[in-house]
């Protein structure tokens, strides 16, 4: 039994609020855990160093084991991420051919269709009476978004929406249905082949279309390209769902919140940094020492896995002063390691935190009052430590000049 | 609103992608140091964060002070 076990055994109450469990970690320094057989790493300062120097701390294990290699003569080798297991200079090389599409400029031309697409989402909730914000609100925006950029067609979404669930829940999900994921990968590829083939040639903000004269310049191979867009599936979606969920958790029940947002909507890209850097959708990641290391004074012997924990660096009363606590006056409010540090940082950060802002910025346009119907400490989360976010959040919502569900026909 | 500019040369290794992305900010003087301004002004946010965002290292860090 250690510090770190009410989390590994996933204890509902420290997966909902881990801080306590972080302290701990913290003061105890880099130690070796062995429910997860990792030295874990919760200080900010060596969070950052880890993060920071790949040579020594390989990314191959991040998800927490390494892949099988693979099988040469498997003509349908499962999808396998082109970024967030590779390392340099593989990973540098395919990371520069992906990075134009995400810069914070690129990203900034999408803000009128992605605000579109929110208002359109939470104004369908104003039908509903009784809602629940992660089912109705926070699960569908992020496909819908990712759609978008990619430059999928609006008709084929549904569809898209559904291989995206699968070959998430494929990922982790050692035990899954081989055939079946072999069916969807299949569907999966033959329709992004599909639409690869079918570009006409002209780069423009729609990702696909720079993916696609990267295959053409010969940087990318076709599975390159389909394993790069089922990544950014798996990476944007759930992590999203589950900002725009937190982010929701905290507006619902941090008293005041709302209206000071209204009365002064510069402070909504603060509130997101906020919300990212407490409630981080990626609390921890693992890395791999590829020789002799030492980390905050204690050796790491090569071969060790390590445990970084964002979540908690991003707790760390040495950087964050007042630190338990959301505050929209920080000076350092974007240096939270909610998108992770060096090479691997989050590339599409600049896209979680626009429709981070632009959600809060439609709900505080659109709503007269939300009301969470559960007090934070009864919220359900995901089941895991590495994905951090609440599963279901209810509440009564009425819109702005909207009638009040309970009285239609009284 | 001013946009400050701070380069953390303990982390930096010069892949220049800074000086590809935003030409006007960052650039490499003659013996091969990277040179910016410490502050730009609104019209080049933009650039600097693009330039922020594409650094491998994450070496850059812009902040908008109103």
């Amino acid at each position: 039994m250690t510090a770190l076990s009410p989390l590994v055994e996933l204890d509902p109450d420290a997966v909902r609020d881990p801080a306590g469990v972080y302290e701990q970690l913290r003061e105890r320094g880099v130690h070796h855990a062995p429910e997860i057989d990792a030295f874990v790493v919760a200080r900010h300062d060596d969070v950052v160093r880890v993060l920071r120097d790949g040579r020594t701390f390989s990314s191959r294990n991040t998800v927490g084991r390494v892949l099988p290699p693979a099988d040469p003569s498997n003509p349908r080798p499962p999808l396998s991420p082109l970024l967030l297991l590779s390392d340099d200079p593989e990973h540098a090389q395919r990371r520069s051919i992906v990075n134009r599409a995400f810069t914070p400029s690129k990203i900034a031309a999408w803000e009128p269709q992605i605000r579109q697409v929110a208002e359109e989402h939470v104004d369908r909730l104003g039908d509903l009476g009784e809602v629940d914000l992660v089912r109705d609100l926070a699960a569908l925006l992020p496909i819908r978004v990712v759609s978008l950029v990619l430059g999928v067609p609006l008709r084929d979404v549904t569809r898209f929406r559904e291989w995206s669930e699968e070959i998430t829940a494929s990922v982790g999900n050692h035990g899954g249905d081989p055939v079946r994921r072999e069916q969807v990968q299949d569907a999966f590829s033959s329709y992004i082949s599909l639409l690869l083939d079918q570009w006409d040639g002209t780069v423009d903000a729609r990702v696909l279309s720079q993916i696609a004269a990267a295959e053409r310049a010969g940087e990318l191979t076709r599975t390159q390209c389909v394993s790069f867009v089922a990544e950014l599936l798996v990476a944007g979606n759930i992590t999203t769902t589950h900002h725009i969920a937190s982010s929701i958790a905290l507006l619902g029940s941090t008293p005041g919140l709302l209206d000071r947002l209204r009365s002064d909507p510069r402070l909504v890209q603060p509130f997101v940094e906020e919300s990212l850097r407490l409630e981080a959708p990626i609390q921890g990641f693992y890395r791999l020492a590829m020789a002799d290391a030492e980390i905050g004074g204690v050796p790491i012997p090569e071969g060790s896995r390590v445990f970084v924990l964002y979540g908690s660096a991003n707790r760390d009363p040495q950087v964050w002063e007042d630190c338990p606590h959301l505050r929209l006056d920080r000076p350092n409010a974007a240096a939270h390691l909610a998108f992770g540090k060096g090479a691997h940082a989050c590339i599409g950060s600049s896209l979680a935190r626009l429709e981070g802002r632009v959600v809060v910025e439609v709900l505080l346009d659109r709503l007269e009052t939300l009301e969470l119907l559960a007090v934070p400490a009864d919220l359900p989360y995901l089941a895991s430590f590495v994905n951090h976010g609440p599963v279901s959040l209810p509440a009564r919502v009425r819109l702005r000049g909207s009638v009040p569900a309970q009285e239609v026909g009284s | 609103m001013t946009v400050r500019i701070v380069v953390d040369f303990d982390v930096c290794e010069q892949h220049g992608q800074c000086v590809e992305a935003a030409p006007a900010i960052f650039r490499f003087d003659d013996e091969g140091q990277l040179q910016h301004p410490s502050e730009v002004g609104d019209e080049s946010a933009a650039d600097a964060e693009d330039a922020q965002f594409l650094c491998p290292t994450q070496a850059i860090m812009v902040t908008r002070e109103p």
